[in-house]
């Protein structure tokens, strides 16, 4: 009895969750299949895959985005071992800097770039090493968010000292047992990034960049079903990535037990 | 010379002293247990003897070769935690296969030493199983042979069995053992548990804040205690605080009894003795003997545990059950009777 109860409310909950993120996408969807007067049909998809700057834009966001992920995880995935590793009680400085993208709105970052960087000797304004560079701590919180799950989801300490007691350097330790443990918080890690980068705004403005974000600002000034269909490619391309995500899971198996069954 | 010698072994923590003066010898194929309680210093200095730790100071010796600055991953010590720490990603065989990979040891030979190993700890057929699909005791099995695989000098186990259940912990005693015995490996073996350290050592260092306190046999540190804390934390004591009379006698509770060696008058003393030394309502005149209250009965299977009463001190008094013969009552009183020369008064 008691049973069947909690299940009629999981039920209602969870349909008037789903109501509320589905039935603006799905008006969205039903909008951008209006692009030819009194005609439904994919005709806003089509334009917006002709444009050329669709192409570019996007290709170039999607540069921008591996060089973010190479960038951040080659900075965090070391430097939170590490503090997990040998200075555990260094972690709360982690913590910290890992909420300042929230405090420091982009504007402020990009033009903070632009003073430190646009003048000589460090004169990198020009380059898209800097916008990237701005990606990476945009992206910092979730990146360290993924990656201290990950580690804290897996007993780190004591699989280290095991590979070591096995004669394992630490870096074949960290290849051969850590980094395939992380690979779940890893790919969360790469499509947060992949996310965040492919819809960012400000950072691509301010510095001047052909990005993916201003594209469909400009797209949304200028046209009225292309934009509705650029925000329906970004859901697919959005909900494609949690779909990677799951499917590379799939795949791992677990993590070492502190309370085992015996 | 010992094989593995620890040598004036110090550690601390800032102010906290965690290890001092730590100095034992082992002998080739000897296994010794560190006995104590949590903070004792037991797990350190097996940290240290592992590598994860370093010793302020002084060494520690393999068979000669000084590992005392060496990183873990050169010291060829096998070491078991407490947790496992199989690799998840990482099949059974995979596992014990690890430190033969890192060794470069060539694939047909390390296939066969992995077989080896999980016969030894009847695990051949799980071989291509996760240790996820495992039981608990499984794992630590299989955490032992991954730790035996690449032949260390030296093995060492933390607490291997304490996240296990009574019945497996038992079983798996007897086989860490028998392998041991048999691959003829020394071993250090970390337990807070008494029953492990006596069942399973050739000798047994009993630690309290970070000093050994005894080394020795398992006999010897049940039945010669170094001293009362030794005596108390091995086996169960029954302790009677009392004070020497004119006559030399030692007096409980306004009874008197003959102690080991004569006492001054008015001379505070500590008779502890072991339950199982005691006996209840004994014909035998020539014991020594305190009329106390019984105040509790306890079935332990084999042994029946009754504590007595003697003024304000209770004795725990042991003795193997007879299905025939009638238990104490709780509240009648007995006699408590025991040899002069059991237990150590100080």
């Amino acid at each position: 009895m008691n049973k069947k109860k909690v299940r009629w409310d999981a039920l209602l909950f969870y349909t008037l969750g789903s109501l509320y993120f589905l039935v603006p996408l799905l008006a969205t969807f039903l909008f951008s299949l209006r692009g030819k007067k009194d005609e439904i049909g994919f005709q806003a998809y089509l334009n917006v895959f002709a444009d050329k700057n669709f192409v570019k834009s996007f290709g170039f966001s999607l540069e921008m985005a591996v060089l973010t992920v190479i960038l951040s995880l080659g900075l965090l995935v070391p430097t939170v071992l590490w503090v997990h590793l040998r200075a555990p009680r260094w972690k709360w400085v982690l913590d910290l800097f890992s909420l300042l993208p929230f405090v420091v709105p982009p504007v402020i970052l990009a033009f903070g770039y632009i003073r430190l960087y646009g003048p000589a000797p460090l004169a990198w304004a020009g380059s898209p090493l800097l916008l990237v560079a701005g990606y990476v701590v945009l992206c910092f919180p979730f990146v360290y968010r993924s990656i201290d799950a990950g580690l804290r989801a897996i007993d780190l300490k004591r699989l280290w000292e095991a590979g070591a007691s096995l004669g394992a350097s630490p870096v074949r330790t960290l290849f051969s047992v850590v980094l395939p443990n992380l690979r779940s918080a890893l790919l969360s890690a790469v499509f947060l990034t992949f996310a965040t980068v492919l819809g960012e705004l400000t950072l691509a403005v301010l510095l001047a960049w052909p990005a993916f974000g201003p594209y469909m600002a400009l797209v949304g000034r200028d046209l009225a079903y292309e934009p509705a269909a650029l925000a329906v490619i970004s859901f697919a391309l959005t909900w494609g990535a949690l779909g990677l995500i799951h499917l590379f899971s799939r795949g791992t198996h677990g993590v070492s037990r502190t309370q085992p069954t015996p | 010379m010992a094989y593995l010698e620890l040598n004036r072994l110090r550690k601390t923590w800032g102010a906290h002293v965690a290890v001092e003066g730590f100095d034992l010898a082992i002998e080739e194929g000897e296994f010794v247990s560190f006995l104590g309680g949590s903070g004792c210093g037991k797990t350190t200095t097996l940290r240290m003897v592992a590598g994860f730790e370093s010793p302020d100071s002084g060494t520690i010796l393999v068979a000669g070769e000084d590992l005392t600055r060496r990183p873990p991953n050169g010291r060829n010590v096998g070491m078991v935690f407490q947790n496992y720490a199989l690799f998840p990603n990482l099949t059974v065989a995979q596992n014990v296969a690890f430190g033969l990979k890192v060794r470069r040891v060539p694939t047909v030979e390390a296939n066969r030493r992995v077989d080896e190993l999980l016969g030894l700890v009847h695990l051949g057929d799980f071989g291509g199983r996760y240790p996820h699909n495992l039981s608990g005791g499984q794992q630590q099995r299989v955490a032992l042979a991954r730790a035996l695989a690449p032949r260390p000098r030296v093995l060492l186990l933390d607490e291997p069995l304490s996240a296990l259940d009574a019945r497996i912990r038992q079983h798996l005693r007897t086989e860490i053992r028998a392998l041991q015995k048999t691959l003829g490996i020394t071993t250090i073996y970390v337990t807070h548990d008494q029953e492990e350290a006596l069942s399973l050592s050739d000798r047994i260092v009993v630690m309290d804040k970070g000093r050994i306190e005894q080394v020795g046999t398992p006999a010897q540190v049940y039945h010669q205690p170094a001293n009362a804390h030794v005596a108390g934390f091995v086996g169960h004591l029954g302790i009677l605080d009392g004070v020497g009379t004119s006559d030399g006698r030692f007096e409980v509770a306004g009874q008197t009894v003959t102690p080991p060696r004569p006492l001054a008058p008015g001379t505070k003393a500590r008779w502890s003795l072991r339950p199982e030394r005691l006996s209840l309502d004994s014909p035998d005149k020539s014991l020594e003997s305190l009329t106390g209250t019984v105040q509790s009965v306890a079935f332990l299977g084999s042994v029946l545990r009754t504590t007595v009463t003697v003024g304000d001190q209770s004795l725990p008094i042991d003795a193997f059950v007879d299905p025939q013969a009638a238990q104490p009552k709780v509240g009648s009183s007995v006699t408590v009777s025991w040899t002069r020369d059991s237990g150590w008064m100080e």
